[in-house]
């Protein structure tokens, strides 16, 4: 068990520093573009499976990472403050918004919930649309400042400007691996295991003395804003937000890259997440194809592997045992 | 505000309150036959409105003709799709949504393969105009809300007088019971699925000659779907009509009075509210 542990940890610090060293192989820009998105994608997928883990889907995640961007943009916008202020309030903002949206739930659960906090986020997602004077109306927001450059003595200063892919690689992926490992921690931690707990039963949960709605609040408020983070560090790069990106169409994609890669297991949402983007990349030249491929995987997957894709190893390995201890017999 | 105005979106109202009604009551059907969040619906609605426009643009038949084909054509699309797609995951909320998706991007791409992606229409059915206590309204729009209220008198007379109906009721209010006097689930599931998907396409088909359409019209209407079904109490069918008129004179008021954004507002509003206040609906019981 331990030197399999090892091997674990040895393989993921590997990843890790192949991720830090793809800038220096992947040369196109467009490669860097879709790569430095889908960090982005995944810290939204994980933090909508870190609502999972209390047995919940919350619909309002994708608006919530909206007014992330949209708080954290109006402040450095009207407010003129620098990216790296604005983006922990921004994020601070939109955790609060988040209570609102979770208190009159509250007392939902299921499809309920599902149904009321889509309700929730659509209405504060109709109201950027309707007032236009801090929220810009059906155009949005455009101009948004990029990031101050980062200025270390002793070190060649980072600017972030329209053309350089590389330092915004390196942002979104430092950012990636830190809520990745705040979120890993929280699970591992005794906010973990009760909602676990949970999950499990909340009659039952209740029964053993744990106050089942302040913590299902605290978890909804922690992957908001996680996928508030995601969304104004996506303002800040794109430059441009608009009401109808997070439309619930963008919500049913988080949804089903969480739930095809698997919501039991940490890495299904960032396995479901690479596969899709990548499949999407991979079928650029064919696009109106894409929803039918995407629907494909869905459906092959749901009804195979119900763990999702992360299990896929787990069913594959015993078969290839089988086959070699076949090749051996012979 | 003058009565002409007012009976012009009385009307308009009608109208979408009647479509809406066709549309839930299959919505209703699948969640409180199968517990499924269908997302594909919209799609079905979608598909009945190409399938009008197939046979009675391409293939030159008769509107009404036209109309029940798309019917049955589209019911069956809704069995097979049952069956292949929603049966492993019967009971299973979240994956049968997730799957519903999958199925709503897949009919999707088969719309726009075969028809393309340019918005259709077809000639108008029933022309003219009628003058009403000073308000012109359109003979098409009065036609479309009878012709839904003869479709749902029908269903409704199917669903109170035939076995079938009884047996679908039956499954709706416990199907582990209704299991046990000798109901054959699966064959209620297939019936509930494919008479919701022919009342989605005759929406589809009905509202053909009127607006015009494309492949990516069904999204917009599964969501309003879903607040009447919220709104009327999620298995109640009684509910599901109340509901769909409500929401229908809201939107068509609050679009001409105010403006289409608060109309989308109100019904967010309204499904957020039924559902913290008052989770049961209208009509329905927990």
């Amino acid at each position: 068990m331990n030197s399999n542990n090892r091997t674990k940890w040895i393989s993921l610090i590997a990843v890790v520093i192949l991720l830090f060293l793809i800038p220096l192989f992947v040369k196109s820009p467009y490669w860097m573009l879709v790569l430095t998105l889908m960090w982005i994608h995944i810290i939204v997928a994980e933090s909508f499976r870190y609502i999972v883990t209390t047995g919940e889907y919350s619909f309002a995640h994708v608006p919530l990472m909206g007014m992330g961007g949209y708080a954290s943009a109006l402040l450095a916008m009207k407010l003129g403050l620098s990216f790296w202020l604005a983006l922990p309030l921004g994020v601070l903002i939109a955790a609060l918004i988040s209570i609102i949206i979770y208190y009159p739930c509250l007392k939902t659960t299921g499809t309920f919930f599902f149904f009321a906090s889509f309700a929730f986020g659509e209405v504060m997602r109709l109201c950027w649309v309707r007032f236009r004077v801090p929220f810009g109306g059906v155009g949005g927001l455009r101009d948004i400042p990029r990031p101050d450059a980062i200025n270390i003595p002793g070190l060649p200063t980072v600017e972030f400007t329209f053309l350089t892919h590389v330092p915004y690689y390196y942002l979104m992926l430092v950012f990636m691996l830190f809520s990745l490992l705040i979120m890993y921690l929280l699970e591992r931690s005794r906010l973990g295991a009760i909602a676990a707990a949970v999950k499990e039963s909340k009659v039952l949960a209740s029964f053993v003395g744990i106050r089942v709605w302040w913590y299902e609040m605290v978890i909804f408020v922690i992957a908001s804003a996680f996928a508030a983070l995601g969304g104004s560090l996506y303002a800040h790069y794109t430059t441009l937000l608009v009401p109808i990106e997070f439309y619930w169409g963008l919500g049913i994609y988080v949804c089903i890259w969480a739930v095809v890669g698997g919501t039991g297991h940490f890495a299904g949402p960032i396995v479901g997440t690479i596969v899709f983007s990548l499949v999407r990349e991979f079928l650029r030249p064919i696009p109106q194809l894409v929803p039918m491929v995407y629907g494909l995987i869905l459906a092959a997957t749901l009804a195979f592997l119900p763990e999702g894709l992360i299990s896929l190893p787990s069913k594959i390995l015993p078969w290839i045992e089988k086959g070699l201890a076949k090749v051996k017999e012979r | 505000m003058e009565l002409s105005t007012f009976l012009q979106m009385f009307v308009n109202g009608t109208m979408i309150g009647s479509q809406l009604a066709l549309f839930a009551t299959g919505l209703t059907l699948v969640y409180g036959i199968m517990l499924i969040i269908n997302f594909a619906h919209g799609e079905l609605y979608m598909l009945g409105a190409f399938a009008v426009f197939f046979f009675c643009e391409q293939l030159g038949l008769n509107y009404f003709l036209s109309l029940i084909l798309a019917m049955i054509v589209v019911g069956l699309i809704g069995i097979a799709a049952e069956r292949i797609f929603f049966k492993p995951l019967r009971g299973q909320h979240i994956p049968s949504f997730v799957m519903s998706c999958g199925l709503a991007f897949m009919f999707q791409v088969a719309a726009v393969l075969t028809f393309g992606i340019k918005d259709k229409a077809i000639d108008s059915v029933f022309p003219g105009v009628v003058n009403i206590l000073g308000a012109s309204v359109s003979v098409e729009r009065l036609m479309v809300s009878l012709i839904s209220a003869v479709l749902i008198i029908g269903f409704y007379i199917f669903l109170l007088r035939s076995r079938y109906g009884r047996a679908m009721r039956a499954v709706m209010q416990d199907p582990d019971a209704a299991a046990l006097q000798g109901v054959s689930i699966n064959q209620v599931c297939s019936l509930g699925i494919g008479i919701g998907a022919a009342l989605a396409a005759a929406a589809g088909g009905l509202l053909a000659p009127v607006f015009i359409f494309n492949p990516w019209m069904g999204p917009v209407l599964t969501w309003e779907g879903f607040i009447v079904v919220c709104l009327g109490g999620k298995t109640s069918l009684p509910g599901t009509l109340l509901a769909a008129f409500i929401l229908g004179y809201i939107k068509s008021f609050v679009t001409t009075l105010v403006d289409p954004v608060a109309a989308l507002m109100c019904g967010a509003a309204i499904l957020g509210l039924i559902l913290t206040l008052r989770p049961q609906g209208l009509l329905g019981h927990e």
